[in-house]
């Protein structure tokens, strides 16, 4: 990339009040240390800490969402499978309040998989997304997903609105999956 | 039964039961990448401990300050384990909670709607 393209990039999340983006390869070490610097960020902003907390809840399970799906596909391993243990997570502000936003490209043949979990979410409101809850507390993970499927609902509640899922495919293997939450 | 003690990591809670004492603590974060891993011998200890044929009062005191998701399924499964050892004795359970933490004030009354055989206590702290 070169200095212009870069100095694009930043100007880029500026405009869109990005304060914070990482892009690359997510472990949970990475969360670990980003978790740690969201907190000192929001703390120095004097943000209350039920708000603070809910950003950080969001950011958890969005980023161990993407690890999880990561983790799916180890044993596939191919060149193909690289690509989906990168993730993209930005904090930003925007009039209605902070914004969490996580991003990773997923397999084509594991979209309608990922559009089932999320349409159980949509539309749904707080009492519904608690009921929700803790039936799949009592479930147990669905199958096929190594971690708890609560973590898409964990985000639902968290949120001061409804979560924004979009699947946009962007090439014959690959869809770039996102979530935006408003907190 | 030995003790348990376990400090806390950034993304593991701090752990200590005193058996002897019938005083169980956990205090901290709770996010850990496979959280059935890091909660499997606690859950077993636990379990062990209920089957003595001790009757004295046990105490339980969550001072919890974050878990994600899939420690929250755990927590279920260790309030399950709880709420049946009041069955035959005396189960007092305490949750902390930080009084601007909305969340975790949630998660008290949530875990606290299933206790049927233990008494639930929520209380609040403040900075001061």
């Amino acid at each position: 990339m070169d200095s212009i393209k870069f100095y694009e990039l930043q100007k880029t999340l500026k405009e869109n009040d990005i304060m914070f983006c990482y892009s690359g390869y997510v472990t949970q070490k990475i969360l670990v240390a980003i978790g740690e610097t969201i907190k000192k960020k929001l703390e120095v902003e004097e943000t209350d800490l039920g708000k603070t907390k809910k950003v950080f809840s969001i950011f958890v399970e969005g980023v161990q969402n993407v690890i999880r799906y990561s983790a799916d596909s180890i044993g596939e391993s191919n060149e193909l499978d690289n690509e989906v243990r990168y993730g993209i997570v930005t904090i930003g502000n925007n009039p209605e309040g902070i914004t969490v936003r996580c991003g990773n490209l997923i397999f084509n043949k594991d979209v309608n998989r990922m559009k089932e979990r999320v349409s159980l979410i949509e539309g749904k409101d707080k009492d519904e997304l608690k009921k929700l809850y803790k039936k799949q507390m009592m479930e147990g993970p669905e199958e096929g997903s190594k971690g708890a499927s609560l973590g898409f609902l964990e985000m639902a509640r968290r949120a001061g609105y409804p979560l924004e899922f979009s699947f946009e495919e962007v090439s014959d293997d690959y869809t770039f999956f996102c979530i935006n939450a408003i907190i | 039964m030995d003790n348990l003690d376990i400090s806390a990591t950034e993304t593991t809670p701090e752990i200590k039961f005193d058996f002897s004492n019938h005083h169980f603590l956990f205090g901290g974060e709770s996010y850990p990448e496979h959280s059935d891993e890091f909660y499997r011998p606690i859950l077993e200890s636990i379990q062990q401990y209920s089957q003595n044929d001790s009757n004295e009062p046990a105490t339980f005191v969550f001072k919890l300050t974050y878990f994600n998701s899939s420690s929250a399924r755990v927590l279920m499964k260790l309030f399950e384990l709880i709420d049946e050892m009041g069955e035959n004795r005396e189960i007092n359970i305490e949750w902390h909670y930080h009084e601007e933490d909305d969340t975790m004030e949630e998660f008290g009354e949530d875990f606290s709607d299933d206790i049927e055989n233990a008494n639930f206590k929520l209380m609040s702290y403040s900075d001061d």
